[in-house]
């Protein structure tokens, strides 16, 4: 099935997430404030994304989240793989929203 | 994944996470958490609204995605076609073991349902409420009915209450030489000891403090089963008897035996367990401290046996059983069955005993005595058995209205999904497996609101124990535990059952071609009108039946609110200041006590009256004897019974009392202790009815063995003083010094705040003799406040219930209505075409409406008739089946089902004649 993946399209909401990813936001709570999706939301499409190795993601040091009193985030960074689909899928949206009129050339 | 901080709701929220697929949650969750718990922290720092708002939201989130999360993984195990074939035939039709198919089936249902949200939430939601409800009040009734009494196989503990039936006495004590007799003789039981309890002042260490005590027979305590934890527990010998005249704290008289509650021995002794061989001083008298009791150990007996609660100390009773007069009585018998004995056949031994016993004393003979056996548990909780009874009922009925509704939901729904139906049919789904398949889904949907319905209840626990009147014993364990989820699971699965067969079999005998070609309409038939409007019928009458019951409550309240109680509480302070007998041996020591403190008082800018009184009314204690007209020396039977109460001169003032005739007590009436009384208004209709008691004598038995004869010199109004739900007993008042100067209750009448008045009392107090505690200030009008508390309680919650029942109900016939509007549309245009005026369309779909509902509300007034005798002994001044009751709130209903009927029917009014004929 791997080949499918690379064509599905992204949804809106994936869109949205790569591209908050892209403008450098790392964490899931940096995705949710920015795209306002919420926390349901976000972490299964950055976990999807992962499984179509869109994104990757670490582990923080331990160390350094309990240092300050929080458990440890993953941060993600987008692929380049992600970045080909981002792309695609940032024109194939601006294409749409031309002709539907939602943005005047 | 350790729990995280961050209280309640981000317990539940991680709880909820539980929604996602396991390794998605190791992934994830902690992080989630966090970031929940972040969010609802910020989010309650900008108010209330914005908190609940996060959270309904923020809740809501991880059910929605995490199971469409667990949805996505399930398919994605499946090829394509295959998940095609699983979405139209069902799932796991050919293969997998039944279990496996069982499972299939449900996330089938789970799918089902997400798509769409709007039933689904309403669904779990009306469900969850209803389960709520249920899951709540069964905690109650579990806890303080069901569960076993703390004590060594309890079921064989019974209680002995002497009964004087010709006056209407029920719980009557026992004096230690008939305690005795029927220990002896009564060989069905294994033991049979006494109890009672006094309140006494503790001092020597630190502030002097009241302590309650509850002074037993030595061998009370073992024949409950209940060890101290620390010293040793009583024996025979620390029961020996003192003097004929026992006191306690009596110069010269043995030690008390004593032994320490837990709270006692942690809050005035820091747990020390060098307590134990101690003397304290008890009353001025001495006391050895053998032991200490257990934590918790509490003596659960019923309300009628008028013992000080907590129990703060424990005495051993020295009670000379063979010298202490027949009608001294103050000892309520416990007895232990032997194996094998049932109350009944004690019963009946009982009998013979008291029988013989009345045989030899003419009072008892002519007063009807008699003693009644009990089973201890049934008896401990007789008093709150019909509110817990009439609650359960009312939540069961809750439940039921909520399963009416999703059962009309799912007869609605059903329709729409005729097609679905009928692809799988067509597929070769059996009639068996669709009926399964659509209970699997009422299941699912009961297990939804199974879960809610537990965090409501936990919620709901909570708001019960605060709304508690106190009266019901054991209340403070109630919580949700295994046997309390496991009858939320058996009320789901009924639950499911209830709601989800109709629709079931409705939905699965259908016209396969019919349903493959219509659209809509094919539900429309005969069959399913009726099963829809039978719902709505017993839904309307079951909560008809609800807010009956909540009327009468209402009604109650009202009257207990208009009762005058024969004193003016606002403004009244009460608490206990008693004179000790070692340090006051004589009456005349302890009246010049009473006199001194009251004068002390009345010189407080504030005070306005203070006189002391025993007992105060509703503060729980008892006190009665015969009284009867001079043909009573002749004939006993023309004895009545009535509450004795001891009182100073100032006491009526300071209540609020009015006099109706004559005067009250004076100091004067001190000085030459004539047997002068004040009675209340009953007692002089009784004796002296249409005439003026005053300067009458009559008979009473209070100091002497033998009747006395008294002067009457004042009447007053009745007070009442048990209860302010019923008059209760007539009342004689003595004078203090009269009787000899017991007890140390105070009625304190201010100008100002009340309590403002304590540090000042305390002082006064200590400046008579520091000594003497100051013990149980309260306010008057807090026990008029406690004695209206279970009325309270029962209003509240039965209220709470039926109108939950209303709303559920109108809902469910707006639901419907609005179903036939849409049924019928056609219909409408087509009478609009041939010209019926809007308003005939109006009165069409209202009168259906109403119709129902009238045919509903026959049916709950049929109902409630025999219903409602159930709450009768919670009722105050009004008939269970009141007739305005009834009346009223079936007008309210029918302007509530009126409302529920107009919406739909005015939707059905904007028809547009031509749309609706073109769609035909």
């Amino acid at each position: 099935m791997g080949d499918t993946r690379e064509q599905r399209t992204l949804s809106y909401n994936e869109l949205l997430v790569l591209q908050s990813l892209a403008e450098g936001c790392r964490y899931g709570f940096e995705v949710m404030s920015l795209t306002g999706l919420s926390g349901g939301t976000v972490y299964p499409i950055l976990r999807r994304c992962e499984a179509q190795r869109l994104v990757s993601s670490s582990m923080e040091d331990a160390d350094d989240a309990h240092a300050e009193g929080r458990p440890p985030r993953r941060f993600h960074t987008i692929t380049a793989a992600g970045q080909r689909a981002l792309g695609a899928a940032r024109e194939d949206l601006i294409a749409r929203h031309r002709a539907l009129g939602l943005i005047r050339p | 994944m350790a729990r995280p901080g961050g209280g309640f709701s981000t317990w539940v929220y991680a709880l909820l996470l539980r929604c996602y697929p396991k390794p998605f949650r190791e992934r994830h969750g902690e992080e989630m958490t966090h970031v929940f718990a972040e969010g609802a922290a910020a989010a309650r720092e900008s108010g209330p609204i914005r908190w609940l708002w996060y959270l309904s939201g923020a809740l809501w989130d991880p059910v929605r995605n995490g199971l469409a999360e667990r949805i996505e993984d399930a398919k994605k195990d499946r090829s394509a076609g295959d998940a095609i074939m699983r979405s139209v035939r069902g799932p796991n039709e050919r293969r997998g073991g039944r279990m496996e198919s069982w499972i299939g089936d449900a996330k089938y249902a789970l799918r089902t349902l997400l798509r769409n949200p709007g039933f689904t939430v309403v669904a779990v939601v009306t469900i969850g409420l209803g389960i709520g409800a249920n899951t709540a009040i069964f905690s109650v009734v579990k806890t303080v009915l069901l569960d076993p009494l703390p004590y060594d196989d309890p079921d064989e503990l019974v209680m002995l209450w002497g009964e004087m039936r010709n006056r209407g006495v029920t719980h009557f004590p026992s004096s230690p030489p008939d305690l005795r007799d029927y220990r002896e003789q009564a060989d069905l039981l294994q033991d049979l000891e006494g109890v009672f309890s006094f309140q006494i002042a503790l001092t020597g260490d630190g502030d002097p403090v009241q302590v309650n005590a509850g002074s037993v027979t030595p061998g009370f305590l073992a024949m409950l089963g209940v060890e101290p934890i620390l010293g040793r527990g009583f024996v025979e010998e620390d029961g020996t008897p003192n003097d004929p005249n026992f006191l306690p704290g009596q110069p010269g008289a043995l030690p008390g035996m004593v032994l320490l509650s837990h709270a006692l021995w942690q809050q005035r002794y820091g747990s020390d367990p060098s307590v134990v061989g101690r003397t304290v001083e008890l009353g001025g008298g001495p006391g050895e401290i053998l032991g200490v009791m257990p934590r918790g150990f509490e003596l659960l007996l019923p309300a009628a046996a008028a013992l000080h609660d907590p129990i703060d100390l424990w005495i051993a009773a020295r009670i000379d059983f063979d010298n202490s007069p027949r009608n001294n009585v103050f000892l309520r018998p416990v007895g232990r069955l032997r194996d094998g004995a049932t109350s009944g056949q004690l019963q009946a031994q009982v009998d013979r005993i008291s029988t013989d016993l009345a045989a030899l004393d003419q009072v008892k003979s002519t007063a009807g005595y008699a003693m009644r056996v009990e089973e201890l548990k049934s008896d401990l909780t007789s008093d709150v058995r019909a509110v817990l009874v009439a609650l359960f009922g009312a939540v069961v009925f809750v439940l039921l209205i909520a399963c009416a509704n999703v059962s009309n939901l799912l007869l609605v729904r059903a329709s729409g999904r005729d097609r679905e139906l009928a692809v799988r049919a067509a597929m070769g789904g059996s009639r068996g497996r669709l009926i399964r398949q659509m209970l699997i889904e009422s299941g699912v949907l009961a297990l939804a609101g199974a879960v809610l319905g537990v965090l409501l209840a936990a919620g709901g626990i909570r708001v019960l124990l605060a709304l508690q009147p106190g009266d019901l014993p054991r209340i403070e364990g109630v919580g949700i535990d295994l046997p309390v989820l496991a009858f939320t699971l058996l009320a789901a699965a009924v639950a499911a059952l209830v709601f989800g067969t109709i629709p079931a079999l409705q939905a699965s005998s259908f016209e396969l071609a019919d349903a493959l070609k219509e659209r809509g309409q094919a539900r429309g038939g005969r069959g399913s009108k009726l099963l829809r409007n039978g719902v709505i019928i017993g839904e309307v009458a079951l909560s008809l039946v609800l807010l009956i019951g909540a009327g009468l409550m209402v009604r109650s309240f009202v009257e207990l609110n208009r009762v005058e109680p024969g004193y003016e509480p606002a403004g009244l302070l009460t608490f206990n200041a008693a004179p000790p007998f070692a340090a006051y041996p004589t009456a005349q020591d302890r009246v010049n006590f009473k006199i001194g403190l009251a004068q002390r008082l009345e010189t407080l800018p504030g005070v306005e009256r203070a006189g002391a009184g025993f007992p105060l009314p509703l503060a729980g204690d008892l006190f009665n004897g015969r009284y009867g007209p001079e043909e009573a020396l002749t004939n006993p039977e023309a004895f009545g019974q009535a509450a004795y109460r001891f009182i100073m001169p100032g006491y009526f003032e300071a209540m609020g009392t009015r006099v109706l005739a004559g005067r009250t007590f004076t100091l004067a009436d001190v000085a030459d202790s004539a047997a002068v009384v004040v009675v209340d208004e009953l007692v002089a209709e009784s004796l002296w009815p249409g005439e003026s008691a005053i300067g009458n004598r009559f008979l009473v038995r209070v100091v002497s063995p033998e009747p006395e004869w008294v002067e009457v010199i004042g009447v007053v109004e009745h007070q009442r003083a048990e209860t302010l739900a019923s008059d209760g007993m007539e009342a004689v008042y003595f004078h203090d010094v009269y009787t000899g100067g017991f007890g140390g209750s105070w009625a304190v009448r201010t100008g100002v705040d009340p309590l403002s008045l304590v540090p000042q009392i305390r002082a006064e107090l200590a400046a008579l003799d520091a000594n003497v505690p100051l013990a149980d200030v309260r306010l008057m009008e807090s026990y008029v406040d406690q004695s209206m508390g279970p009325t309270r309680f029962a209003l509240t919650l039965i209220g709470a219930f039926g109108l939950l029942a209303l709303t559920l109900a109108s809902i469910g016939l707006y639901g419907v209505l609005s179903y036939v509007v849409r049924q019928r549309t056609s219909e409408i245009g087509v009478r609009m075409a041939f010209g019926a005026a809007r308003s005939g369309i109006l009165k069409l779909i209202v009168g259906h409406g109403l119709l129902l509902s009238g045919a509903g509300i026959a049916l709950g007034l049929l109902i409630a008739l025999p219903l409602t005798s159930v709450m009768d002994t919670l009722l105050v001044g009004v008939q269970p089946t009141d007739s305005l009751t009834f009346l009223g709130i079936s007008v309210i209903f029918v302007l509530v089902a009126a409302l529920a009927c107009y919406v739909p029917a005015r939707r059905a009014t904007l028809v547009d004649p031509v749309a609706a004929l073109r769609e035909e």
